[in-house]
Formats: structure tokens, C-alpha cells, sequence
């Protein structure tokens, strides 16, 4: 099973742009029962899911020096952004950290 | 907290013959199947944002 | 269509519980392997928590008068017992092996707790932000691994999860003997006193739920 050497590269900024238009959604229709909160849930879950991969493998690269200071500073940057707006959108749908399944269950393994 | 943990072993873990996979993550290439269903989940969100408004 | 609780050596002794919805439980042997079932009266849908907990106790009581039980995860029914002896026959080596491993040995879960941690500063830094997350990560991983070292003697096999999220520093299953319960609680104990800011809580024992399979998703050995 091949772990996802280019998730990086699957765009960290990228995500954090989705997440500034999930945002946007969200503040528009201020009613958050307009919007499904189990779909809420899933988005927000796989978002999750994705940010902490990420992290971890930002993090490993980190850690064997592979990624310029650079990179460093902007993907610590990003990160934090995205922590803040999963957060923001945690509590616009009222899920708490355990609605979002974070027992990641076999993929834990990757982290 | 042993409630959480029962419904966790009993959804989560445990043999599985059927090959459901739960969208709470079964393996790795679920992560690229799920930045594709992230994306395609966001743009549900906007057609049911622009339907209710 | 047919529930399926778990998997056991062939043959299973069944407890005199029932199944979910009062439904009789049976065994039907598939090469060996007995697979414990009832009857499941609707088709896929949404567990609810009666069915969990029904599910739950059916596994527990299995587990406690047999050997070697490898519990099946909730998931929908099977269409009939055809289906079902098939799947067990192409997967018979792996779940033979499976049952070995569990044989005699039952499941404690650890998780360690720690306090909220304080909300980033706006003013940290990226770099400052991922220095720190390191840092939060090799401590974690510390622990881990005292834990590993202290229950590595009477384990068969572990999983290990490092801050999953950020208050969960670890959560982690263990194998092991039955009469080594006592002794991984103790050990644990041990190394929880060495860190007081930190909770250390061992839960179970559970029927092993987290080792039911050898290869494949769930239950690698660390």
C-alpha cells in the first residue's frame, strides 16, 4: 500500500482556498439548517481528515530537512488557518471534535 | 467515555466481510477519493446554498 | 437476511443470550470456523444504539465462553448464508491465523489525556506554529513509546495512535493473555505516576475487537 508521498503536493493551499469558500457558503445562508448539518459533518470530517495528514506530512518532511525555511513559515501559516476556520466552521454547525469521527480507525496508522 | 469507546470498536474495528467501506476511512486511497468528494461536496453546498436563498 | 456478530473456532459454544431484536443466535460452519449469526429483519440501514449495544453484548458473551472470537464490525446484513460462507472460505487462511493470534488473549484499550492546550497566539508564526506541533508530537510519541516499553513483555500484539486529536496524546489497544490484565493495568499505573499532568486511562477488557484480522486494515502489529 503506497502512502501519499504527494498529498503535499495535492495542494495545501489549495485546500485552504476550499475552505475559505466553504466558509463563504456558510456565512452567506446564516441559517446553518439551510444546510444539511450531516452533510456539514461529512465535509468537515474529510476536511479534517486531510489537514491532519497534511500536517503529519509537512511535519515529516520537516523533520528530515527537506523543506526550506521558506515552506516551513508558509505551511505553518496555512495550517494554522485552516485549524482556525475548521474551527470557526465546528461552531457555526455546533460539531463537536467527536461528531467529526476522529478516531481515524486504520488510516490512524499514517499519522 | 467506555460508551464512546464500545460504539467506536463495534463501528470501526472488528472483521468485516461485506468490504463496506465507511466513509469514516478504510484506506489510503479513500484520502484521494476524498479530496474529489470534498470538492464535489462543496459544490452541493453552494447549489443548496443558491436553492434556499 | 443474516446478522453476523463474529467469527470463532469451530464449534462455537453459543451463550444463552439473543440476538438483536430477540432474534435466536446460530452457528453455521464454513471449513472450520463457525460464524455466529441471527436473523436480521430489515435491510441496510443506520445502526441505532440499541442495535450497537445489542451487537456489543452478543460479541461479549461469545467472548467470554470461547477461545479464539474475532468480532465482526457492525455492517450491513448478509443476503443469505451463501454469500456469507463464500467470503469466509477466500479469506479462510487469513482468518485462521487471525483466531490463532487471538486465542486466549483478550483486548485492553490506553488512552492518555491531557489538558486543553492553550489556543494559538495569533501572533505565533508559521515556522514557530510547526516547530511547536513537532515538538507536541515527539513528546506524545515519548509516551507511546513508555508505554510500549512496559507492556511490550505481555502484549501479543498493539496499536498505537499518537494525538489524534489534541487532547488524546495517545490512544492505543493491546493483546495479551487474560491473566496478564491485572499486570498491564499496573504497568500502566506506573508509568502514569511518572507523569502527573497527564491522565492514563486503561479500559476494558474488551473481546479484540481492534486484533481481529492480521493483515489488512485493522490490527497490525506495532
Amino acid at each position: 500500500m503506497s502512502k501519499p508521498d504527494d498529498l503535499l503536493g495535492a495542494d495545501v493551499e489549495g485546500l485552504a482556498r476550499e475552505l475559505d469558500r466553504l466558509g463563504t457558503v456558510f456565512r452567506v445562508n446564516a441559517d446553518p439548517e439551510h444546510v444539511e448539518k450531516g452533510l456539514a459533518q461529512l465535509v468537515l470530517t474529510l476536511v479534517e481528515l486531510l489537514r491532519q495528514l497534511m500536517e503529519r506530512q509537512a511535519l515529516r518532511r520537516m523533520e528530515q530537512g527537506t523543506l526550506t525555511d521558506e515552506q516551513i513559515e508558509r505551511l505553518g501559516e496555512t495550517f494554522m488557518k485552516l485549524e482556525r476556520r475548521m474551527e470557526e466552521l465546528k461552531e457555526h454547525f455546533g460539531l463537536e471534535d467527536r461528531d467529526l469521527n476522529l478516531n481515524l480507525g486504520p488510516l490512524g496508522d499514517l499519522l | 467515555m467506555t460508551l464512546i469507546e464500545l460504539v467506536d470498536r463495534v463501528l470501526n474495528k472488528g472483521v468485516t466481510l461485506t468490504g463496506d467501506i465507511t466513509l469514516s476511512v478504510a484506506d489510503v486511497d479513500l484520502v484521494y477519493v476524498g479530496l474529489r468528494l470534498l470538492l464535489a461536496s462543496v459544490g452541493t453546498l453552494e447549489r443548496l446554498e443558491s436553492e434556499h436563498t | 437476511m443474516l446478522h453476523l456478530y463474529a467469527l470463532a473456532d469451530h464449534p462455537v459454544r453459543l451463550p444463552p443470550v439473543q440476538g438483536i431484536g430477540g432474534s435466536a443466535l446460530v452457528a453455521v460452519e464454513v471449513e472450520g470456523i463457525d460464524a455466529v449469526l441471527s436473523s436480521s429483519p430489515t435491510t441496510a440501514h443506520e445502526a441505532t444504539q440499541e442495535e450497537i449495544l445489542a451487537h456489543a453484548a452478543v460479541v461479549e458473551k461469545l467472548a467470554s465462553v470461547n477461545e479464539a472470537v474475532l468480532p465482526a464490525r457492525l455492517s450491513r446484513p448478509y443476503e443469505n448464508e451463501i454469500a456469507l460462507s463464500e467470503a469466509i472460505r477466500n479469506r479462510g487462511p487469513e482468518l485462521r491465523k487471525a483466531l490463532d493470534r487471538v486465542r486466549g488473549c483478550t483486548e485492553m484499550g490506553v488512552r492518555v489525556i491531557r489538558e486543553s492546550r492553550s489556543e494559538h497566539p495569533d501572533a505565533v508564526s508559521g515556522g514557530e506554529y510547526m516547530r511547536g506541533r513537532l515538538q507536541e508530537i515527539r513528546a506524545a510519541e515519548r509516551v507511546a513509546e513508555e508505554i510500549h516499553d512496559a507492556v511490550h513483555a505481555i502484549s501479543r500484539a498493539e496499536t498505537q495512535q499518537v494525538l489524534a486529536s489534541p487532547q488524546l496524546v495517545l490512544s492505543a489497544a493491546y493483546l495479551l493473555p487474560r491473566s496478564e490484565v491485572d499486570s498491564l493495568r499496573t504497568a500502566v499505573e506506573k508509568v502514569g505516576r511518572t507523569r502527573p499532568e497527564l491522565t492514563f486511562i486503561c479500559t476494558g477488557p474488551w473481546p479484540p475487537y481492534s486484533f481481529a484480522l492480521v493483515d489488512g486494515s485493522v490490527g497490525e502489529q506495532a
